[in-house]
């Protein structure tokens, strides 16, 4: 490149230059003009301008309407994760969707499950119009709602309740792996790969044990956790029917006792972590399990 | 163009736009989710759109768009005075793209030349005081004015960061002749782009 360039050679530099295809020795000479003549840096934003336009050269194609809502529930759950559980308020109820579930939600249910989350005490939070009706409503109405709609949260309860109290220990088989529990489920129809499994260094398997709530068949493993907590993390077989609508939600009680449910289901199971625990700490057992 | 004639009243809001993106990101950032919601009703369709052109695949585009709002709460990398927010999103968006298409990590290429080039943009250049409406019209037309391969060599380029090697193998023509279709493709968007601009 001894010879000097024509305009059009180096505006075709330049074009190289943004879109980065210049040759070493065409990117050295560029170097060089970009010194002598400040005027072509003007040239370089003005084609980064026109390549940063071609997005709009697209069709516009919209996306479906609940991906923003299956967005902002994300974010919300994102934001949830990052607060103490100490902001948390007693009897907070927390509908936290994740992406694992492939979210199906409707508006209504992603607004409320929204207002739920408001409804946790996480009063930091801003958010739009009617979301602020819902919070408007009792915090407890969702909690109550559900377990009007769904009785299997009290006997959910009581089983946990009993197997830490029953003499003989929480658990009606002990496990060395896990591969063993699917041949020691009885009412249960289930495979390894789809149950509750917390990560090792998480909390230690005690064992499992069939139950039985109401007409549902599950079962019920129990772990150790570092701090001494025991907590139960159910698979329950459950029909649709039985059960209110929030396959995208993860939701999250908490009882004036001070104990914790996290409620999640896939296609085929509904499952549940129930313990001594405050919400947010049993929700991050629930993504331990689902590898999230 | 059509859209001259109510060009004033939006290019007025656009002004008031680009301007609270940068207030709104800061909202997000505090914590205000509303302010995600009113950036995903500005930019959803347009992040969507670079994701699906790449992608091709609904599912993976709109897990994509999740990805990109996501980050942009999350990594609190958008600066303001570098730029508009569209540029940053469709940037993140598109190395995110190429990411997934190549599976090996581009994107801190594409987001340190943004952040590159970007430096010191003066917010007032008058693309920025077009609507996304006129963007999408203004673009359009001026691709168009594009020759077939031009038009084709940058779209590969741009939307699935193929190299300009292969893109001459794809083709079955000389490197050579694809770098030429590629910066004479754009030197006539720029053209073009400026043209339809004065009669805005």
């Amino acid at each position: 490149m001894a010879t000097p360039l024509s305009p059009q050679e180096i505006q075709e530099l330049a074009a190289g230059y943004v879109l980065g295809d210049l040759s070493s020795e065409e990117a050295e000479h560029f170097k060089v003009l970009l010194d002598d003549v400040p005027e072509l840096q003007a040239e370089v934003m003005a084609l980064q301008e026109a390549l940063a336009m071609m997005p709009y050269g697209l069709d516009e194609q919209k996306p479906k309407g609940g991906l923003r809502s299956q967005i902002l529930s994300a974010a919300q759950a994102e934001l949830c994760q990052s607060l103490p559980s100490a902001q948390l308020l007693p009897s907070q109820v927390s509908a936290l969707k994740t992406r694992r579930f492939q979210p199906q939600l409707s508006w209504a249910m992603s607004t409320a499950a929204a207002g739920i989350a408001i409804a946790c005490g996480l009063a930091t939070f801003h958010l739009n119009h009617q979301v602020r009706t819902l919070q408007a409503r009792s915090p407890a109405f969702e909690q109550s709602s559900m377990t009007q709609t769904w009785s299997g949260l009290s006997k959910l309860l009581q089983d946990h309740r009993q197997s830490l109290s029953n003499p003989d220990g929480p658990v009606d088989f002990v496990v060395n792996q896990p591969d063993e529990i699917p041949a020691l489920s009885k009412g249960l129809q289930t495979t390894v790969a789809s149950l509750p499994l917390l990560p090792a260094q998480q909390g230690i398997l005690l064992g499992g044990s069939n139950c039985q709530l109401g007409e549902t068949e599950g079962l019920r493993l129990t772990y150790q956790l570092e701090t001494d907590q025991t907590v139960s993390a159910y698979q329950l077989a459950l029909a649709d029917e039985e059960f209110p609508e929030f396959q995208s939600a993860q939701l999250t009680l908490q009882q004036p006792d001070g104990t914790g449910i996290v409620l999640w289901r896939d296609d085929d199971y509904l499952y549940a972590l129930v313990a001594e625990l405050p919400a947010t700490d049993l929700q991050s057992l629930a993504y331990a399990i689902e590898g999230i | 163009m059509t859209q001259a004639l109510d060009g004033t009243n939006q290019s007025f809001q656009s002004v008031t736009e680009h301007e609270t993106d940068g207030a709104l990101v800061a909202q997000l950032w505090d914590g205000d989710l509303s302010a995600l919601g009113t950036l995903y009703d500005r930019y959803g369709s347009l992040v969507y759109g670079v994701a699906i052109k790449g992608l091709r695949r609904t599912t993976d585009a709109e897990d994509l768009t999740q990805e990109v709002f996501l980050s942009l709460m999350r990594t609190r990398s958008y600066c303001p005075k570098r730029g508009s927010l569209a540029g940053y999103l469709t940037t993140l968006t598109r190395s995110r793209v190429i990411d997934r298409l190549r599976a090996q990590s581009t994107h801190h290429k594409y987001l340190n030349q943004w952040h590159h080039n970007q430096t010191d943009v003066d917010l007032a250049t008058p693309m920025n005081h077009i609507t996304q409406h006129e963007r999408r019209t203004l673009v359009r037309e001026a691709l168009t004015t594009l020759k077939a391969q031009q038009r084709e060599v940058l779209e590969l380029s741009y939307y699935e960061g193929q190299s300009q090697r292969d893109i001459a193998e794809t083709l079955g023509v000389p490197l050579g002749t694809v770098k030429s279709w590629a910066r004479r493709g754009l030197l006539q968007l720029r053209k073009q782009l400026d043209v339809l601009k004065e009669d805005l």
